[in-house]
């Protein structure tokens, strides 16, 4: 094998990390990323090696199409995006829906009723396969495809980007190469963003959640009841608020319209924004908000 | 190999038909008692795996496992009796989704469920996915399940659902076959749809991932039959109030071998005494909310 190159930084704000001076003072900044995912996944019906694998798995089914497994993501568009879309209005509370590109090419009208409601689209790679094997050249490929399916279907180009992890080597250095990107969200290293200034541009990384995530209630090492999902979600709420009265955080809430946009578990979703909501000095941003303001707090114009 | 199968994301795209169903009911509650017991896979009946989806503490698969014959001869030994004894104390009449050959080794359990009124749907000849099967095979297998059921019970059955994942020519195949109304071989909405044969309608009526008593055995579900009845209580209060505009369906899935044990049948009176206590909700076999749909929006009448 090859010698692998990769500055891994192990500090970051090394205890002492700047205060976010989050909008209106804001004592914690909310992001709520709806993935989109459905009509990207693996299967041998589309001609991948493997069906998706992970998902409330009753049976590995090998060299044939898992038909119940499409069933199942086939909810999150069907019925599942509806019942979750609707309870984030009711809560007037901002939302990234991260897509993959083919997710969009498959359900447009996805895509269009995320525009409508002012809904930030952001691009969660062309598939929902991990990119960490992919060459330079196909993946550089997939990149731009994936800007301009996006812009075709939404109107607007992405502005932030995250890959299905694991992402692989280049990504990031691809990511700021194709020019257009303000952020990615390929970390899940920290409580708040940080400036990437050597790019010759100033790309935000933009950490995301590995624990506050509606994926968990599909693992065995998560929760089977919507209200542990919230107690969980909530109590990591709790605590960077009271850290925030010093030092704002950020925190992001991982949703899938298959799994939270069930019946029985869409009230973890509903307790969640109903206490996030109770409190004041809470800013609710999209991604690329928190981009701009960290830019325009910490760059070099700043 | 290049598959075809044409995958509908779209659904009722956000704005579901009112399915009117009877009395002006806010939801439709199905109730399927599986019935599995005796068609498992096993080295004993031939097979080249014994089956795995149970509380395993040894998976065997050299020899024959007794103790995992042992743990589904339970359901239908002592199980299922408590579990109908259930239902009866509720005056709920179920759906039984039988596998063929589980009937056949169990006559007097299958008697009994024609005795009660049960609605009797094949799930089945063996309790096995037709990802595999080829064209010649599976339409053979239908055939005897349909026969066998049929000889065991007194009914034909009008309803079908295949252990998941069902094959790219399963739903083909049962339309072919002529005689059922609908299958359950998806979990991608929370209401019916029809397909239109050109001179008959066809029902796809859509199972539950969610609402399962598995998860008492899985390690991403729970132990506790309270916590399934949370679950399924939330799951029903949920669809309970979007059906106060928009009615939609609940299915509850059980197991003899599952929810049957002293441990947890507390689990489905919980459920029961709840959703009973309750107006305007509509007990109905799947049968029942077939003819019902075709009733509503079918194009040939019925």
């Amino acid at each position: 094998m090859s010698q692998y190159v990769w500055t891994r930084d192990l500090q970051g704000y090394g205890g002492s990390p700047p205060h976010a001076s989050w909008p209106g003072g804001a004592r914690v900044a909310v992001s709520l990323v709806l993935n989109i995912e459905e009509g990207a996944e693996r299967s041998v019906l589309v001609g991948d090696p493997i069906n998706e694998p992970v998902y409330d798995k009753m049976t590995e089914i090998v060299g044939a199409p898992n038909l119940h497994m499409l069933s199942n993501f086939n909810y999150g568009p069907r019925a599942g995006h509806w019942r979750v879309v609707e309870l984030l209005d009711r809560y007037g509370v901002a939302c990234t829906a991260s897509a993959c590109a083919q997710a969009l090419e498959a359900t447009p009208w996805i895509a269009e009723d995320c525009v409508r409601r002012g809904y930030e689209v952001a691009c969660h790679g062309y598939r929902w396969a991990p990119t960490a094997t992919l060459s330079v050249a196909v993946e550089r490929e997939q990149i731009a495809r994936s800007v301009e399916i996006i812009r075709r279907i939404c109107g607007v180009r992405p502005y932030g980007w995250h890959s299905r992890n694991p992402e692989s080597l280049n990504t990031r250095r691809l990511v700021i190469e194709e020019g257009g990107f303000l952020y990615d969200n390929d970390s899940t290293e920290d409580d708040l963003p940080y400036l990437i200034k050597n790019s010759g541009r100033e790309h935000v990384v933009v950490p995301y959640t590995a624990d506050n995530n509606d994926m968990f209630m599909q693992r065995p090492e998560g929760f089977y009841l919507p209200r542990h999902l919230a107690e969980y979600v909530i109590a990591a709420f709790d605590r960077l608020y009271d850290e925030g009265a010093n030092t704002p955080k950020m925190m992001s809430i991982g949703l899938h319209s298959r799994i939270i946009g069930t019946p029985a578990r869409i009230s973890a979703l509903e307790m969640i924004l109903k206490h996030l909501t109770s409190r004041q000095h809470v800013w609710f941003a999209t991604r690329v908000d928190i981009a701009r303001h960290w830019r325009a707090k910490f760059g070099r114009t700043a | 190999m290049t598959y075809t199968w044409t995958r509908d994301l779209r659904g009722y795209a956000g704005a579901p038909p009112h399915p009117q169903w009877p009395n002006g009911a806010r939801i439709a509650v199905s109730v399927v008692l599986n019935v599995e017991e005796g068609a498992e896979s096993s080295l004993l009946a031939g097979d080249t795996q014994n089956e795995v989806l149970y509380d395993m503490l040894s998976s065997v698969q050299d020899v024959v496992n007794l103790s995992m014959a042992s743990n589904f001869a339970y359901g239908a030994r002592a199980g299922y009796w408590r579990v109908a004894d259930m239902l009866d104390k509720y005056a709920v009449r179920c759906s039984v989704n039988a596998c063929a050959v589980a009937f056949e080794q169990n006559p007097v359990l299958a008697a009994d469920c024609a005795r009660r009124g049960y609605d009797i749907v094949a799930h089945g000849y063996r309790w096995r996915s037709h990802a595999h099967m080829d064209v010649v095979e599976e339409r053979a297998t239908i055939g005897k399940a349909v026969e066998t059921i049929g000889r065991l019970t007194g009914h034909r059955p009008v309803g079908w659902q295949t252990r998941s994942p069902a094959g790219l020519n399963t739903r083909r195949l049962l339309i072919e076959e002529g005689g059922f109304l609908y299958d359950s071989d998806t979990t991608e909405d929370d209401l019916p749809y029809l397909i239109d044969l050109g001179d008959r309608d066809y029902v796809v009526l859509p199972y539950t991932s969610d609402v399962n008593d598995i998860f008492l055995q899985r390690a991403e579900g729970s132990r506790l039959g309270r916590h399934f009845s949370e679950h399924a209580i939330g799951a029903f209060d949920w669809l309970y109030g979007e059906g106060a505009t928009s009615p939609k369906m609940l299915t509850i899935a059980l197991h003899g071998r599952a929810i049957g044990r002293p441990g947890r049948i507390g689990a489905l009176e919980a459920i029961l005494q709840h959703i009973r206590s309750r107006e305007h909700v509509w007990f109905a076999t799947r049968g029942e909310i077939a003819r019902h749909w075709i009733q509503q929006f079918g194009k040939y009448g019925r």
